[in-house]
Order: structure tokens, then C-alpha cells, then sequence
């Protein structure tokens, strides 16, 4: 089986390379044979059937114990439950590698598939385009990290040495592919921007194309950047979700510059404008994506998620350089097509707000990248590495988001074109003054620190601007429907005829969720540690705390430490729940790790960490944090993913012949 | 021969079938819309944006964004850019 992957593997490259040249040399004919775009395409999809047999070959040497393989050796054993035996096969560098071409091909399948309706110019380069990614990191798992390689050694080993302790979790089955999922399919919009550079057919058509997969790609990198910010929460015990790690920055990084895609992307469509803009913005986001790649895998930053530092770094600075040099020489090349239509009429318009909005998501980028690379910059430049810290990212971003806050209120709200003063006033008077009187209550409440009243302010008056979209889109519509304002049939055909535009909504309410939930779980949280002997009780905020006992546990692969306490609410003494913080020892990796005893709630959450056993051996050491409205940051991003969705699937055949319709009545104007 | 290296075979020789038989089977597969003038592209592109403004005038005016002067003002000068835009097509030899 083994065999057989590694020649699935080499069988991919092959056909990569095939499907790069090939593409380039069909494209750049003068006449693109459906015949040979029909051979590409079936490249094109057969590349991801090659890596999913790999694939599937390695996860075989996994489930099957066969440690002749190094891989295996490296990151199984047999006392591993089979769940992480699969999940083993991305939680290392050459695994992780793999599934990462799987995906890139993947997406690059179902661009194939879908590409029979799409212009018959653009194909054979996007085809090239795609497959070039999906060669870049082929090539490094097939030369530099193959995970088929045989294990070096005289005597047959009768087991591995086991998967890291943090990643025999849940979370490892669906966070990193998730994240894979959303880096990967941002190579699909790099890939329709090249090729439509690279073809000349700059028509809108790209961009409309493109603006879907983006949003794929987008809703997926959203859900795996919060997944792993849950699972980070839950795991390793510091009562937090973000640490401005440089690793979950490399995932933000392409998150903001593809969610500044998103808007933009919008105004050419609607205006010929920011043409050169979107090119930057597309091929900025890939970019960010390999750079990510590098970061983790090049071992040149320090983090929990880093793979260990290994060689390949200089592979991704190299076809970093491709990237960029081939896209400024390509964006030269056709700077006449890039020029700009029009130009913005007014500040009070719509697309103004989009690149304003544009712009602060730029700087959050550049101030994250910054942060990320400044250990670097000041080893280089110094000698020492000073590194920053969670402080520098929340002075320098907090301001940013929350300018970003009031612009996604504002945005949507404002005409296209131009909009007057009085009706700027007309419709932002209600927002601006329930955003104001919050604002008030909230210092008579006695919460008094200007950031905190400020994002609920404005998360306020970005719910308000939704809900008046919302009035306003139903009041429009009544003369179609005949129903009153917020009934259900009137609700619904709002939703159908403008589904993208409400979920776009949906997606904002999301953000403004989790701006409460973020504000009020870093303002007010509440965080102590103390020494409980078995029967001495605490109080914590509005709960008390219990120690009823400690003892050891011993499981397949590891030792446990185990504290029972019972909470309870210090108004009626009620118990409210038993919990049972862990600390693990992994004896095969001789590693300890913390397991949190969280209970949740709509209110707050309480987080109990166990630190250890004092050196009597009769008092337990802990770490609480009552964090509150955590949990609606999980639901914000819940909602998030889900207008993702909504705005990303296409529209039914009905409905589209509908639109058609409508542009041909537009015609008869 | 092990299996895996039979599997293996057979594996590279469906791939190659695969991928180049449209070749040699030579027509019978459809890309893309139907080729119009090179110049009608940019006037097509042009058509659609000038369209998507004018619905979000119409949607923008419905949701009271708009005053109605300005409404009056902008679809007067939409009108007559999408009429235009029309005729030019229609001139290079496209489908309005």
C-alpha cells in the first residue's frame, strides 16, 4: 500500500506538471480546442483523485500499525485510539503536507468541473494557475517531506512514539482541515486572477466567478480560525481563545485581506473601479497564505503550533518571489485594462465606505504582519529577538477593529453613489442616538473604561443599522407582495429576492456578536488562583467552590491527576455542577498537560484549571477564570459561517432565470 | 510483482487513457459561451455594470436612501449611458 502511495503521489506531480504546461501552452495558442481543454480539465481532475489515493494510502499504514514507515513511527502508537490514528496523518509536517496538495487539488477539481460554462479564453490558464499551486506543494511533499519514506532502521519496531499530547483531541479532526480547506481554496481566486492576467480576458467575468469561491474559501478559513481558537480555549488552559500567537496570526492575515476582497470586489463589479486594487488584494491573499505555510513550517517564528524548524523555509521564499514578481510583471502587462472606469462622485457613498474599509483592513493586516515579523526583523537588525506580546496587538488593532465596526454599519446603510446629508441624517439618526443612550447606561451602570462602552456602543448601532436594513427592504417591497411589513410571506420574499445581500447581514451580525462577547470577556474578566485543601470552599464572583477530593487515575496512555469541586451559587447555595479538572502526564512522550473543567453558560463561562498538588500532597492548586458572554463569541462565529454559506451557495435555476428576466425588462428601458 | 506495484499499473495506464483520449477523440466537448467580437467584451461588461447601477438606484431609491431629485437625475443619465452602450453593441456586431 505503501508503494502504491508513493506512486500515487509521483503519479500527481506528473500530471501537475502536465497540466501546467499544457495549460500554458493551450492558453497562450491562438485558439483554445475544446479537445485539449477537455484533456486538461480531466488532468486537472485526476491530480486530486492521484492525492486522494495517496491519501488514503497513508491513513491505510496508520489504521494498520505499519510502522516501516517513518511517519507512522514517528506520530502513532498502538495504544492510540483509531480516531487519532487518522487524524495522526495531518499532525505532522509530511502528512500535514500531503492532505494540504489533496485540498488544493480538490479545489481545483471542482473549479475543473464546473469550468465547462465558464469563458472559453480563461480555462486552459486557469487550469495552469491551479495546477501550478498544486505542483509548488507536491513537489515539496514528494522531494522534501514524503511521508511514504521508509523507517531507517535494523530491527522492526514494535511500536511508534505516539502523537503529541495537545493534538489527541477532537478539535484535530476538524481544525486543521478546516484551515487547510479555507488557505487552500484562496488559491482559486489567485488562479481566475492570473489567468484572466495572463489570457487578457479582464472582462467582469473573473470577478464575478471568483467572488463565489473566494466566499468558500473565506467561510472556510473563518470556521477554522474559530475552531481553533475553541479548541485553543479549551486546551491550554490560560483561559483565553487568542493569544496573537504568530501562528494564529498567519491564519488571520489572509483572513483580512480576503475579507477586504470581498467588498471591494463589489464595487468593480458595480463601478470599473479598484481594478488593480482587487488584483493586489487577490494575489496579496494567496501570498499571505504560502507565507503562513512558511511560518509554521520554517521554524523561524516560536509558537505552540509550529511545526518543528525544519529546511524547507527558503522553498516558500522562492515561490513567494515567483508569485509576486509574476504578478507585477503580468499586472504591467496589462495596466491599460487595469485602468480605473470612473472615480468615486462622492465620500458619502458606498463604495467610499468599502475602501475606507478596505484601508483599516489593510492596516490591521500590516500592524498583525508587524507583530509577527518584528522578533525577526530585531534579531537580524540587533543581534537579539525582543518579541510583542498581546499588549502591542490590542493597542495598536483594538482602535482599528473598532473603526471597523462603525464602518461595517455605515457601509451598507449608505446609496451607492451618493447620498445627501439629509438623508444620511434621516438614516442614521435612530442608530447613532440608541447607540448613544447605551452608551449612557453604561457608564450609570458603572462600566466607565472608554473601550469596552465604545464597542458595545457600536456594536449597538451596527445591530441597528441591520434591523433598519431590514424595515426599510420589507416597507420597499410591500407593493409587490400586498402583505404588511414584517409578515411572513413579506419576510420571505425579501429573503429570496435579496438573499445575498441579508445574508451579508447575517455574516455582520455574527462579527457584532462576538465584538460584545470578545469586549465583555477581556474587560471583565475575572481571574484568580488559589490553594483548596479536600473540603474547603472558595468564593469566586457570584460562586462558591468546593474541593471535595484529588486523586490519581491511570489510563491507556497516561497517568491523570483528577480534583473533584463543586460549584455552587453563593445566593442559594444551590450546587450548580461537579468540575473535574485534570492534569495528564503522557508516559510514552513523557509530556504534561492541562484539562480544563469548563462549565458553560449564556452568562458566563467558569473555567477551572488544575496547576498541580502542593508539596504536601494534601492541597490542590488552581486557576479560575470566570469569563463572561464567552459563549456567545462561539455563537457569533456560528452565525458568521452560517451567512457564509448563504451568501456563497448559488442561486436556484428559478431565480436565476427570474434575474434574467429582469435584465431583459432593464433592456426595454 | 506485488500488488501494490499491479495497482499501481493499472492506476497510470486508466490515467492516461483518461486524459488524452479527448484528444484523439478529437470533438463533441462544449467550453464556454459562444464566441462574440473581441470589442464587444469591454461594451458587454460595460451593459452589465451600467444595469446592476441602475437596479441599485431603483433599490436605493425604494429604501428611501435616495432623494427623489437625485433619483430622477441619476436614472435620466443611467437611461441614456444603457441606451447608448446598446446601440454601440449592436454597431460592433453583438448580441444587445
Amino acid at each position: 500500500m505503501i508503494q502504491f502511495g508513493q506512486f500515487a503521489l509521483c503519479l500527481a506531480w506528473l500530471l501537475s506538471v502536465g497540466v501546467v504546461v499544457g495549460g500554458a501552452f493551450v492558453g497562450s495558442g491562438a485558439r483554445a480546442l475544446p479537445s485539449r481543454l477537455e484533456a486538461l480539465r480531466r488532468g486537472t481532475i485526476l491530480i486530486a483523485v492521484t492525492l486522494g489515493l495517496a491519501l488514503v494510502a497513508l491513513g491505510y499504514a496508520f489504521v494498520t500499525n505499519d510502522y516501516t514507515v517513518q511517519y507512522v513511527w514517528q506520530y502513532s502508537n498502538r495504544d492510540m485510539p483509531w480516531i487519532y490514528k487518522i487524524t495522526a496523518i495531518w499532525g505532522g509536517m509530511d502528512g500535514s503536507m500531503l492532505l494540504w496538495c489533496f485540498l488544493v487539488a480538490l479545489f481545483a477539481a471542482c473549479v475543473a468541473l464546473r469550468s465547462v460554462v465558464y469563458p472559453r479564453g480563461l480555462v486552459a490558464w486557469l487550469f495552469s494557475f491551479l495546477s501550478s499551486s498544486t505542483l509548488f506543494f507536491t513537489s515539496i511533499t514528494l522531494f522534501l517531506t514524503n511521508p511514504f519514506r521508509y523507517l531507517k532502521s535494523p530491527v522492526a519496531m514494535p511500536d511508534g512514539n505516539g502523537l503529541n499530547p495537545l493534538l489527541q483531541n477532537e478539535y484535530m479532526a476538524i481544525h486543521p482541515p478546516m484551515l487547510y480547506l479555507g488557505f487552500t481554496g484562496l488559491a482559486v481566486p489567485y488562479a481566475f486572477c492570473m489567468a484572466a492576467l495572463a489570457s487578457g480576458q479582464m472582462s467582469n467575468d473573473w470577478i464575478r466567478l471568483t467572488r463565489r469561491w473566494t466566499l468558500i474559501g473565506w467561510t472556510f478559513l473563518t470556521a477554522g480560525i474559530v475552531l481553533g481558537g475553541h479548541w485553543a480555549y479549551l486546551e491550554l488552559g490560560w483561559g483565553g481563545f487568542w493569544a496573537w500567537d504568530p501562528v494564529e496570526n498567519a491564519s488571520f492575515l489572509p483572513w483580512l485581506t480576503a475579507t477586504a476582497f470581498l467588498h471591494s470586489v463589489m464595487v468593480q463589479e458595480r463601478k470599473g473601479m479598484l481594478k488593480i486594487w482587487n488584483v493586489f488584494l487577490v494575489v496579496l491573499t494567496y501570498a499571505l497564505t504560502v507565507f503562513g505555510t512558511f511560518l509554521t513550517r520554517s521554524g523561524i517564528v516560536q509558537s505552540v503550533h509550529a511545526f518543528a524548524s525544519t529546511d524547507i523555509g527558503w522553498t516558500f521564499l522562492v515561490y513567494l518571489s515567483v508569485i509576486i514578481i509574476g504578478a507585477i510583471g503580468l499586472s504591467l502587462y496589462r495596466r491599460v485594462e487595469l485602468r480605473p472606469e470612473r472615480t468615486i462622485e462622492s465620500f458619502f457613498s458606498r463604495e467610499a465606505v468599502f475602501l475606507l474599509n478596505n484601508l483599516v483592513l489593510l492596516s490591521i493586516c500590516f500592524a498583525v504582519l508587524w507583530g509577527v515579523m518584528f522578533p525577526v526583523f530585531s534579531e537580524a537588525v540587533t543581534g537579539v529577538k525582543q518579541t510583542v506580546g498581546i499588549p502591542f496587538f490590542n493597542t495598536v488593532n483594538v482602535p482599528l477593529f473598532l473603526a471597523l465596526i462603525f464602518l461595517m454599519g455605515v457601509g451598507p446603510s449608505i446609496a451607492w453613489k451618493r447620498s445627501s446629508v439629509p438623508q444620511l441624517m434621516r438614516l442614521f439618526a435612530l442608530p447613532f442616538i440608541s447607540a448613544f443612550v447605551v452608551a449612557v447606561a453604561l457608564v450609570f451602570a458603572g462600566i466607565v473604561e472608554f473601550y469596552p462602552v465604545l464597542a458595545y456602543a457600536l456594536s449597538f448601532f451596527g445591530v441597528m443599522t441591520i434591523l433598519g436594513e431590514v424595515q426599510r427592504g420589507l416597507a420597499s417591497q410591500r407593493g409587490l407582495t400586498q402583505a404588511s411589513t414584517w409578515s411572513p410571506s413579506n419576510v420571505a420574499t425579501l429573503w429570496r429576492r435579496q438573499r445575498i445581500k441579508y445574508g451579508a447581514h447575517v455574516i455582520h451580525f455574527g462579527v457584532l456578536l462576538m465584538t460584545v462577547a470578545i469586549t465583555a470577556s477581556m474587560a471583565h474578566k475575572t481571574e484568580r488562583e488559589f490553594t483548596l485543601a479536600p473540603g474547603e470552599r472558595l468564593s469566586v464572583g457570584r460562586f462558591s467552590l468546593e474541593l471535595n477530593e484529588f486523586h490519581e487515575e491511570r489510563q491507556a496512555n497516561y497517568d491523570a491527576i483528577q480534583a473533584h469541586v463543586t460549584l455552587r451559587s453563593l445566593t442559594d447555595e444551590k450546587p450548580i455542577a461537579v468540575l473535574v479538572p485534570e492534569l495528564r502526564f503522557y508516559r510514552k512522550n513523557k509530556e504534561t498537560t492541562t484539562e480544563v473543567a469548563l462549565r458553560m453558560g449564556q452568562r458566563e463561562d467558569v473555567y477551572l484549571v488544575l496547576a498541580g498538588i502542593d508539596e504536601t500532597g494534601t492541597k490542590a492548586s488552581m486557576k479560575i477564570f470566570i469569563n463572561p458572554f464567552q459563549v456567545w463569541l462561539w455563537y457569533g462565529a456560528i452565525i458568521m459561517v452560517l451567512g457564509g454559506v448563504i451568501v456563497a451557495i448559488p442561486a436556484p435555476r428559478g431565480a436565476r432565470v427570474r434575474d434574467s428576466q429582469t435584465t431583459k425588462v432593464a433592456h426595454s428601458v | 510483482m506485488s500488488i501494490g506495484i499491479i495497482a499501481s499499473l493499472i492506476l497510470s495506464l486508466l490515467v492516461v487513457w483518461y486524459v488524452l483520449s479527448p484528444i484523439f477523440e478529437g470533438g463533441g466537448f462544449n467550453f464556454g459561451a459562444a464566441e462574440q467580437p473581441a470589442t464587444v467584451g469591454p461594451l458587454r461588461d460595460a451593459k452589465e455594470r451600467a444595469l446592476r447601477a441602475l437596479k441599485d438606484l431603483e433599490m436605493d431609491f425604494a429604501m428611501g436612501k435616495i432623494s427623489q431629485e437625485d433619483f430622477t437625475n441619476s436614472k435620466g443619465s443611467m437611461t441614456a449611458e444603457i441606451a447608448s452602450i446598446l446601440a454601440e453593441i449592436k454597431k460592433q456586431g453583438g448580441e444587445a
